[in-house]
């Protein structure tokens, strides 16, 4: 738990206070999850994005995108993930925003990064800014658990690991749980090392080692009504290798795991920010998780997008 | 019957085809050859190595007969020789079983299947050439892993096969970081995970984070829809992990070297652990459209052995970007 000492620590007053809030393990009434064969709470299964809600208290004033940037989504969408649209929604829409601390519900970018952002956002029909899951680079985290209609999870556990399966460009991650440390600091993973353990019934996960190039949050559900301006969805939202993510997965009930996540990185925020909300929902009995093959029906995009035939360019890379 | 009796006391007088130590050798030789074959092999009658069957229905059969078969008396076998019969073929049995692989006494799930968890690799160079090919740049050789080697192409395959052979640079759908389809994602010279779990044998790859999701839980295969690592069904033939895998786009290669097959594809890998730190791996390949009869690899799979080992990244769709982009992470800044 570096980083909510850190919280502590470094903005003295209030934080320290909002910590027991967001804690949902141990405490009197709250669900008591079932078990492992081997004695640890049982996350296991299959999963659907869980709570659309915004990711920032939506600010009309103090982002807008520049004259003629590119705001369209442009993540690709499979049809395997198409909501039907008969069934109930399982999901409630909430309209609080993700951020729960700083308590504006602000991502506290340091200036410079704020503008950095903006930039970014401006400058999404070139190839070197655009959003990296539209690029299919991995999701990094959390943002690999925020909501999008076309990613599904699976949970599994062995003695000693939590593994976690996303649909969404097959990415998945090994949990180990024994207490080992993290992988030497030159080694650099899209998805981070997870290092875990459990406290009381609650998940807990540090990640570092991040690359450079994913961002650190972003989904594909702005608020309705949100103005076409404010920035919801935290896209855009870059770290440096700096970035360090702790994270506690809690199940609410039988059906909803908690997610509570705090993002550090002294080079880009102005302190440690958390973001919570209910991230997965269980999945109906016959769920499956389909390939997601992404970068495979990319390379037309890629070579309109930079005029170059990605085979030609493979060739020249090699040679 | 009775001509049946004139040819036991012909069979009795013959030399045994081999010497046969064992007690029941003899009776065996003296009434059930001469259908059942040497040691067996079956003839007439079927086969009995390996024998499927325990003592007491075998000897029912024996007694009552069981369709061609007719029924022995006690006075031609007794029960004691037909139990020694029993034992003989058994004998038989796990000689022939026990011949290409040692039985497996490594760990075991608490279902009792072997228990597969762990990094694995293959340490060949089949995922540059699958068949025996000398070194080239970069290219180290070797003896190949087709049985026979020999890929039994149609004509006009075979052609293709050179055609993307001359291309391979370019044409190869790995080196575009496509997902290396079945069974070239097990041979890429990367580490492997396997997660197992009482409903499914999961697969992950260092290989662009590839993922196979095996069920064993005795599901079929899904709707008609097509993948580039198929869909795979497992099954646990004794200490064997048999997978199935078909519905397969027909856009991925065996190797480097262009070979290739069709969305018709269908492929049966029999993962069998030997020990604690070794898998046979065979795999058939079957697919009219493209090859006249099925064929086969075979190669062994190794347990890492590394403390503190874990499978990292080869992330090749970051090194396209950054080919395209003209710049190397350290320059890429806020991408």
């Amino acid at each position: 738990m570096r980083a909510r000492s850190f919280a502590c620590i470094a903005t003295v007053m209030a934080p320290c206070l909002l910590a027991p809030m967001f804690a949902y393990g141990g405490q009197d009434g709250a669900y008591e999850p079932p078990r492992t064969q081997w004695g640890d709470p049982d996350l296991r299964g299959h999963y659907l994005p869980g709570a659309y809600q915004p990711m920032e208290t939506p600010a009309n004033d103090s982002w807008r995108p520049p004259e003629g940037a590119n705001r369209g989504q442009g993540a690709a969408f499979s049809r395997f993930f198409e909501p039907d649209p008969d069934a109930p929604p399982r999901a409630a829409r909430v309209t609080t925003p993700m951020v729960v601390d700083p308590p504006d519900g602000r991502i506290p970018f340091q200036p410079w990064a704020a503008e950095q952002r903006g930039e970014v956002m401006a400058r999404q029909d070139d190839l070197e800014y655009l959003d990296p899951r539209v690029k299919c680079l991995p999701s990094a985290l959390p943002r690999a658990h925020l909501p999008v209609g076309y990613n599904t999870y699976q949970i599994e556990q062995i003695p000693g690991y939590v593994v976690m399966l996303y649909e969404w460009n097959h990415l998945y991650r090994y949990i180990p749980l024994d207490g080992r440390p993290h992988v030497n600091a030159d080694i650099r993973l899209g998805m981070g090392d997870s290092r875990g353990h459990w406290e009381g019934n609650t998940l807990v996960v540090d990640v570092t080692n991040f690359t450079e190039n994913t961002w650190v949050v972003g989904h594909g559900a702005p608020p309705e009504g949100a103005p076409a301006s404010a920035l919801t969805t935290g896209h855009g939202a870059f770290h440096s290798d700096e970035l360090h993510v702790v994270e506690r997965f809690t199940l609410r009930d039988a059906d909803t795991i908690h997610y509570e996540v705090t993002i550090e990185d002294p080079q880009v925020f102005t302190q440690p920010w958390t973001i919570a909300f209910d991230a997965l929902v269980r999945a109906p009995e016959d769920h499956m998780l389909f390939e997601y093959a992404c970068h495979e029906g990319n390379g037309r995009n890629i070579s309109l997008m930079t005029g170059t035939d990605i085979d030609a360019a493979r060739v020249h890379a090699t040679r | 019957m009775r001509s049946l009796f004139a040819v036991y006391i012909v069979l009795a007088m013959m030399p045994a085809a081999a010497a046969q130590d064992h007690a029941g050798a003899d009776p065996y030789q003296r009434v059930c050859q001469l259908c059942h074959g040497s040691e067996g092999r079956g003839d007439l009658g079927p086969t009995l190595v390996p024998l499927g069957f325990d003592a007491d229905y075998v000897l029912a059969v024996v007694r009552e007969g069981y369709s061609q078969m007719p029924p022995i008396s006690r006075r031609e076998l007794s029960d004691d020789d037909v139990r020694q019969v029993v034992a003989y073929l058994e004998s038989l049995s796990s000689e022939t079983a026990s011949a290409p692989a040692l039985s497996y006494d490594g760990p075991r799930t608490a279902a009792g299947r072997p228990d597969l968890n762990g990094i694995w690799q293959v340490l060949s160079t089949a995922a540059w050439d699958i068949r025996a090919h000398n070194a080239q740049d970069g290219v180290p050789a070797g003896l190949g892993v087709v049985e026979g080697n020999d890929i039994p192409y149609q004509e006009w395959a075979a052609t293709q096969q050179q055609a993307n052979y001359a291309s391979r640079m370019t044409a190869d759908p790995v080196r575009k970081c496509y997902l290396p389809g079945v069974p070239r994602t097990t041979y890429m010279p990367f580490p492997f995970r396997i997660l197992q779990t009482p409903d499914h044998v999961i697969m992950t790859y260092e290989f662009a984070h590839v993922v196979r999701i095996i069920y064993t839980d005795g599901s079929p295969h899904p709707l008609p829809n097509d993948f580039w690592m198929g869909d795979s069904r497992g099954h646990w033939d004794e200490d064997t992990l048999v997978v199935d895998t078909t519905h397969f786009n027909g856009q991925t290669w065996f190797d480097a070297a262009g070979n290739f097959h069709s969305d018709t594809l269908h492929v049966v890998e029999r993962y069998t652990p030997t020990s604690s730190y070794h898998i046979d791996y065979e795999v058939t390949i079957e697919d009219p459209n493209v090859f006249t009869r099925p064929w086969t690899m075979r190669m062994p799979l190794y347990r890492r052995m590394e403390e503190g080992l874990q499978l990292l990244d080869y992330d090749c769709v970051d090194f396209i970007l950054q080919s395209l982009t003209r710049q190397g992470p350290e320059e890429g800044g806020a991408r």
